[in-house]
């Protein structure tokens, strides 16, 4: 016997139960390309995208990737949501993660409550930079310099 | 070249019928309950039809271990198109473990010549997932734990097995001919039977292999024989929750929502406010610093 292949499911197919990083959006993403920018974070994370029900009702995503009261409930170690407001239906699907990030140009929204970094600003203006560290040609650079340097707060 | 493929299936008090347990046993006889075909035993049952499809001249068989009452997952099997069923009972297999359930089907299995045997991952009664193990080292045969896809490698008698590991991960492994598969729960869709597959399913008359036809050692089957034994059955002890207060300031049906999914814990994170560039340099230091980005 002998492994052929590891291969790990693109973030959009990964299934949500047992992924151990989520990439969340929400309405505030605005549309199938904010979507295409999760992706790629998630898939920089190595984790799993998915989204609330305002952004699958307006079908920028397929109906199986929603967390909530009328979709998944999960509990991965990293939940990062990305302009959903936190509406008690989306909350009580991701409420048991082990930490939330969440990311809002609303500074009332109901997200912030939960969130263990509330990070008040647009997603489309704070993503494409942190892509932009992740991604860029001084990848090992940022990694070593965020990884020995003083705790992020 | 045709395979023999060896579908181990098994029937399971039906999930839904009423079970009721005292003094650390079932109130009604077991034989009286309702009986379903195991789940994860139709998984392995579809993954074992589908490879005989997709290699001409293949045969399954679908072999149970446990008395008539059980024979509904044989039933099942017809049904949905196996080309032989047998059920494996003699009176001197009552009370037999794992162990003794993987002996006797090791017989099977060498009676009937089997390239490939089929498995679900753990029965839904006992649940004790270890039959496929035993068997497989019984056997002598490579085995494959849970998988949820098998398909012939197209350059030969290899099979090609896709397991689910978690965090996303799917690892495809290569596993010479004969082995040994079980398969997950909720791995595949089992077929549909038509009518008239499922009316002569019901009339089918299923032959039965015993002790003498097996072969097998009276000492190494049964009760006496048997290493693991069911001491007491109970119920699992209630999981306390306490009730939450969700507050007056939500509206009715948001405050039932918090109140059935067990309250949401607040926590402390403070507003980070600033420019798009602090913002996101913050947010890569978390990432870095809680090992969350990928190489």
């Amino acid at each position: 016997m002998q492994v052929d292949a590891e291969v790990r499911d693109p973030p959009g197919e990964m299934d949500l139960m047992s992924a151990e990083v989520i990439v969340a959006g929400g309405r505030g993403v605005g549309g199938p390309d904010g979507f295409a920018m999760l992706d790629r974070l998630a898939r920089k994370l190595g984790g799993a995208l998915a989204a609330s029900r305002a952004a699958v009702d307006a079908g920028w995503v397929p109906a199986h990737r929603q967390v909530g009261l009328s979709g998944k409930t999960v509990a991965p170690r990293l939940y990062i949501a990305c302009g959903i407001s936190g509406a008690t239906h989306h909350v009580v699907g991701m409420k048991d993660a082990m930490s939330v990030i969440a990311i809002n140009s609303d500074k009332s929204a109901p997200i912030f409550k939960i969130a263990d970094v509330a990070i008040l600003g647009d997603v489309h203006e704070v993503i494409p930079q942190v892509l932009e560290k992740l991604e860029g040609a001084g990848n090992g650079e940022v990694l070593k310099r965020v990884q020995e340097g003083d705790s992020w707060v | 070249m045709g395979l023999t493929i060896l579908a181990c299936v098994t029937g399971v008090v039906d999930g839904q019928a009423p079970v009721e347990i005292e003094g650390g046993a079932l109130v009604v006889e077991e034989a009286a309950l309702p009986h379903v075909l195991n789940p994860a035993d139709a998984n392995a049952l579809e993954a074992g039809l589908a490879l005989r499809d997709a290699r001409p001249g293949s045969r399954v068989l679908a072999v149970s271990v446990g008395p008539a009452f059980q024979e509904v997952a044989l039933r099942e099997a017809i049904a949905q198109g196996v080309d032989d069923a047998v059920r494996l009972w003699d009176d001197a297999f009552v009370g037999s473990d794992c162990l003794g359930t993987a002996r006797i089907l090791t017989a099977a299995a060498t009676k009937a010549n089997a390239h490939v045997v089929f498995c679900g991952e753990l029965s839904l009664d006992g649940s004790g997932g270890l039959v496929g193990a035993q068997l497989a080292e019984l056997l002598g045969l490579p085995m494959v734990d849970r998988v949820s896809t098998v398909e012939v490698a197209p350059d030969g008698d290899c099979l090609l097995t896709e397991r689910r590991t978690g965090g996303g991960y799917r690892v495809v492994e290569r596993t010479p001919l004969p082995a040994l598969i079980t398969v997950a729960t909720g791995a595949n869709v089992p077929r549909y039977p038509t009518l008239r597959s499922r009316l002569h399913s019901r009339s089918a008359s299923i032959p039965c292999w015993g002790m003498a036809e097996l072969g097998l050692n009276p000492s190494d089957i049964g009760q006496a024989a048997a290493t693991l034994q069911v001491t007491a059955l109970r119920r699992p002890p209630p999981d306390p929750r306490g009730l939450v207060d969700p507050g007056n300031d939500l509206p009715p049906e948001e405050r039932w929502m918090m109140a059935i999914s067990g309250g949401v814990r607040e926590r402390e994170g403070g507003l980070i406010e600033g420019s798009p560039e602090e913002l996101s340099e913050r947010l890569v230091r978390y990432l870095g610093q809680g090992s969350y980005i990928q190489k």
